[in-house]
């Protein structure tokens, strides 16, 4: 069940689903975007990312696209991954307990900055 | 040459995960090998590859086969460790651990003198001392102890 594995969610699966959040993404470009995301803090490695990959397929959070968007002549074939809809829930809902964190770091006035 | 060496690395992995993923993993290393130009962050790049084996090559070969029966999380682990545990020969010396931690508890939570202080040795000759004078040196000790 996804739920054991995926409970808490770590870090790396969490950052793989907001980056599959906006489109459909290769491996790469996953990396890519969570790189960007995180303003470079987060490079996720080739194991770390598809044992992530791996363990989010299994829970079926995301899953592997049959057609790929690039599949074009001369390219090389990626694997393409898409957000499921128990995945955007999941998300959505990790996203949710952090923003009650950050609400709570808010009142204890322990952020400082452009986060308050 | 770079891609040659990763192509080694990835023999660390599991067959399993290399079967599904080394394809990929190696497509990864080759895009970003590509885009980390100049001495900095070449060396960022591979110190980032051998932390990401340092802790994903330990973690895919820890993973669950997917064809065993599913189990509840605590007994799930302590099962995958055993296992483990039982390959690599270790299972004799950890349970010999274990035996001495837990005569330790039983000797802190029945009251056995010098418990915050367990020693095999020292343990043992208090409780042969217990066996030949009763248990009012075990007490006294426990006064002892405790001040």
């Amino acid at each position: 069940m996804p739920k054991r594995k995926l409970d808490p969610l770590p870090s790396a699966a969490f950052h793989i689903l907001l980056a599959l959040a906006g489109e459909d993404l290769h491996g790469y470009a996953i990396m890519r975007q969570v790189e960007q995301q995180t303003d470079g803090r987060v490079r996720l490695g080739p194991g770390t990312l598809y044992g992530s990959i791996k363990t989010l397929l299994e829970a079926r959070l995301i899953e592997e696209l049959a057609e790929h968007p690039d599949g074009q002549l001369g390219m090389e074939r990626r694997r393409y991954y898409h957000l499921t809809s128990a995945g955007l829930t999941l998300a959505r809902s990790e996203a949710k307990n952090l923003a009650d964190l950050l609400r709570v770091a808010r009142a204890k006035r322990i952020l400082r900055g452009a986060h308050v | 040459m770079s891609e040659k060496i990763y192509a080694w690395l990835l023999k660390l992995y599991p067959m399993r995960f290399r079967e599904e993923y080394g394809a990929s993993a190696l497509q990864l290393f080759r895009d970003r090998l590509g885009t980390e130009r100049g001495v900095f962050r070449r060396f960022r790049f591979w110190f980032d590859v051998i932390a990401d084996l340092a802790i994903s090559v330990p973690r895919e070969h820890w993973r669950r086969k997917p064809s065993a029966p599913a189990m509840g999380g605590s007994f799930r682990i302590s099962e995958e460790a055993v296992a483990a545990m039982t390959k690599r020969g270790a299972l004799a010396p950890a349970v010999f651990v274990s035996l001495f931690v837990v005569l330790g508890l039983t000797m802190a939570g029945s009251g056995i003198p010098n418990t915050c202080s367990f020693s095999p040795r020292t343990s043992l000759l208090r409780l042969s001392r217990l066996g030949t004078s009763g248990t009012s040196e075990g007490s006294k000790d426990v006064g002892g102890a405790t001040n």
